[in-house]
């Protein structure tokens, strides 16, 4: 044993070395840069990050723990992301982009389904990628691009909350995605301005959230189902190592198509009724579209729920109301087919890990719709056992993210996660049928080669056309890339031999190097998939972006600037009249030089004016309340020190000791009070 | 960008499957691991677990590209003895 164990020890030396000085110097990197973790959900998503050696979920600009994945843009062409995006959709059905992560790397004829269920128009481009059309601001947007707005936003709110730039990310997609889909989440970020440093697998990241401070060794089954997606994930923890085993699941299941079981219901209910479709009408769309959502969530709380849509639509005869009640039975039976449908892929992630169910410690549920009863039914009876409630559904791949984020900045030591491959790849060979190279589940990184030949005599060249799925025939199986090997030097078939290596890296992209191992001619690709955008469309996209991102900047500090300056104006001319003949002429008319300044400022919608005369303004005002204090026995009254409660904040520096008397200091003083109430 | 062709029909324009190369010999494999004949699966699961904390790439993200490179070979072997080894424990 130790005689072979030498035989590998250079290399090993070499590498262990380098681990050693790794963690060194990342420490001191982990303190310059944060590297956060992103949930990007179909319907929410979720950022953390690493703080005091455990990772935390970072709350975004409205105080809220998870974001809506929703982009808009307003008549006037604003755009909206997040909750304010959300709350809007019902007045801007067709430019309110939600669940797009349905369309991310996707071809139009892999969504044609998930088209029909969105109020906002879809369209193929002329390559048969999807795009999505925005009317407010006449333009088509890749799914990319509208992910990368959310990405934008979240790494901005958790920049103001960690109080470091962030631009550093691990971002999580469903474990089931294929290569197109994650090479275009990686895009997403980039278009964004962040450096995704890994892409990893949403079960896999929950379970390095809930094994993070545990130190024992078990086999966990991982159930997420989430808005858009549905995977399932056998993992072993051990010393250290999180080692997927297997990985299934179902790419077009999840919350979304739960709602989409009451829209319907309640659609086809006032049809018969009515005789109107209220799907046709996509503002109508959208109001049933969150009546079913929170119809759902209250059904897993109570046995019945009340929808009530008054005006929903308009006839001849006047307006049209829902008024129902939805029991939970009801939409148990509505959605039998579906829960039915999550059993599929817990049992061949079980057969794919050689396991049977006694052998699995844990059961982790992930993602919203684990919360349905019904579904924790399923899971009770697949499993045999209570599933573990510990970990917030929400929360808890963000929290993964964090953590593996955390293992890259060499923050968290000890900790390893070894990913497998959720679906075969391979290649086309002779007769349509694919000939897989890595069969799915297999540990990432992953490298192989294999020899082939040529299927005709005389033939100099090979269409090497990569397949990723598990079916038979080629067509039926998603294609990653087509490319050519020319110069073969013409033999009979079967004589010359080219060599077709497949690598995977951490993050499960592919490269693919063909080489004629008689010419040792190459040719080599990394798969950016057939549906995914090209490098010079990213790189305009991340111009265009931040271009965007500059200039809603603008825009933000306009509105902010105008909005202090009017406030600022308000409340001077307020204090003016109310401490009347009590400010000396000379100071009075200064104040009121900067006022009518001020004032021209914001009438001519100049922000840079608005600025300077704030603060020539406020210069004023606080020699006005100087001037207050200096008067012997004044009643000073409400002359706040500070004046108005503008974008400084009240009691500014005229607040200071100005040698004052004593019942100065007794002036009723309440900046809350002051402040105007700001719509 | 790869726009997808379909493959030229009829015209031999594909491939025929060879074999498999450069597999790894479960002796070799075992070399790597520092595992014997007689190991256990536990033992060998154990042996590829320790050796992927260590050379694992994540460990090397702070190192330049080389260094990257040579430890997700490293991996993809380990990776490869491990699947080897005990693929063959349960036949």
């Amino acid at each position: 044993m130790m005689k072979s164990r030498i035989q590998s020890m250079p290399r090993a030396r070499t590498a262990h070395a380098g681990a050693r000085f790794s963690s060194r110097r990342s420490s001191v990197r982990a303190r310059a840069e944060k590297v956060v973790g992103i949930d990007l959900g179909t319907t929410n998503s979720a950022v953390a990050a690493m703080e005091g050696g455990k990772p935390t979920i970072v709350t975004n600009a409205e105080g809220q723990r998870t974001t809506p994945s929703v982009v808009a843009y307003s008549k006037t062409g604003d755009q909206l992301v997040g909750q304010i995006a959300k709350r809007q959709a019902v007045v801007n059905p067709e430019n309110t982009f939600f669940s797009v992560k349905r369309f991310i790397g996707r071809r139009m004829e892999e969504v044609t389904s998930e088209c029909t269920q969105v109020p906002y128009t879809v369209v193929r481009d002329a390559n048969g990628n999807v795009k999505i059309q925005c009317s407010n601001i006449d333009k088509e947007f890749a799914a990319e691009e509208i992910s990368a707005q959310v990405l934008r936003k979240l790494c901005e709110d958790a920049g103001k909350f960690l109080g470091e730039k962030v631009d550093k990310a691990v971002i999580t997609v469903p474990a089931y995605f294929n290569d197109s889909q994650r090479q275009a989440t990686k895009d997403a970020g980039k278009i964004a301005g962040i450096e995704v440093l890994r892409i990893i697998n949403e079960p896999t990241a929950a379970s390095l959230a809930y094994g993070f401070e545990k130190g024992s060794n078990e086999t966990i089954l991982v159930f997420d189902l989430g808005g858009g997606t549905f995977d399932v994930s056998v993992l072993e923890v051990g010393d250290g190592v999180f080692e997927v085993l297997s990985t299934s699941g179902d790419t077009h299941l999840g919350g979304d198509d739960f709602d989409k079981r009451i829209v319907d219901f309640l659609a086809d209910d006032f049809k018969s009724a009515e005789g109107i479709d209220l799907r046709t009408d996509k503002q109508a769309l959208q109001r049933l579209m969150e009546a079913a959502e929170k119809t759902k969530q209250e059904l897993s709380s109570t046995t019945q729920s009340s929808v009530s849509l008054p005006f929903i639509t308009a006839t001849a005869d006047g307006p049209k109301h829902i008024d129902t009640t939805i029991t939970r039975q009801k939409f148990e039976e509505l959605c039998a087919d579906l829960i039915d449908r999550c059993r599929i892929p817990v049992e061949s992630a079980l057969s794919d890990a050689k396991l049977s169910l006694n052998e699995i410690n844990e059961v982790i549920l992930v993602g919203g719709s684990t919360r349905i009863p019904a579904v924790q039914a399923l899971v009770r009876s697949l499993t045999g056992r209570d599933p573990n409630v510990t970990v917030n559904p929400d929360e808890v791949v963000a929290l993964g993210a964090a953590v593996q984020g955390g293992v890259l900045a060499g923050e968290v030591s000890d900790i390893v996660l070894l990913d497998v491959t959720p679906l075969s790849l391979g290649l086309e060979t002779l007769g349509g049928v694919m000939t897989k190279i890595i069969p799915r589940n297999t540990t990432l990184p992953t490298s192989k080669s294999e020899v082939f030949s040529t299927a005709a005599d005389g033939q100099t060249s090979v269409e090497i056309n990569v397949l990723q799925g598990e079916r038979e025939m080629v067509t039926d199986n998603k294609s990653l890339g087509n490319f050519r090997l020319d110069g073969i030097p013409p033999a009979p078939r079967g004589v010359p031999q080219v060599e077709v290596k497949f690598d995977i890296d951490a993050n499960g992209i592919l490269s693919v190097t063909a080489s004629d191992k008689g010419t040792g001619k190459q040719t080599d690709i990394k798969i950016t998939g057939a549906s995914t955008l090209s490098d010079n469309e990213v790189e305009s996209m991340m111009k265009d972006a931040e271009a965007n991102a500059d200039a809603d900047k603008e825009k933000r500090d306009a509105i902010d600037t105008k909005n202090s300056a009017d406030s600022m104006l308000y409340q001077t001319k307020k204090q003016l009249t109310e401490l009347g003949d009590k400010i000396p002429e000379d100071v009075k008319s200064k104040v009121e030089a900067k006022l009518g300044e001020l004032e021209e400022a914001i009438n001519s919608d100049n922000t840079e004016k608005m600025k300077a005369a704030q603060e020539a303004l406020q210069q004023e005002v606080m020699a006005m309340g100087q001037s207050m204090y200096q008067q012997p026995g004044a009643d000073a009254g409400a002359a706040g020190p500070g004046g108005p409660g503008g974008p400084e904040g009240p009691g500014g520096p005229g607040a200071g000791p100005s040698g004052a008397a004593d019942d100065v200091i007794d002036a009723d003083f309440s900046p809350s009070e002051d402040k105007p109430k700001d719509k | 960008v790869f726009a997808y062709q379909a493959p030229d029909e009829g015209d031999g324009d594909v491939f025929s499957r060879v074999g498999d190369i450069g597999n790894m010999s479960a002796r070799k494999a075992r070399n790597l691991l520092g595992v014997d004949r007689n190991a256990s699966l536990k033992d060998i699961k154990k042996a590829w677990r320790e050796m992927s904390r260590t050379y694992h790439p994540d460990k090397m993200a702070a190192m330049d590209p080389e260094k990257q490179k040579e430890a997700e070979e490293m991996q993809q072997k380990l990776n490869r003895a491990k699947e080897l080894l005990t693929d063959k424990k349960e036949l």
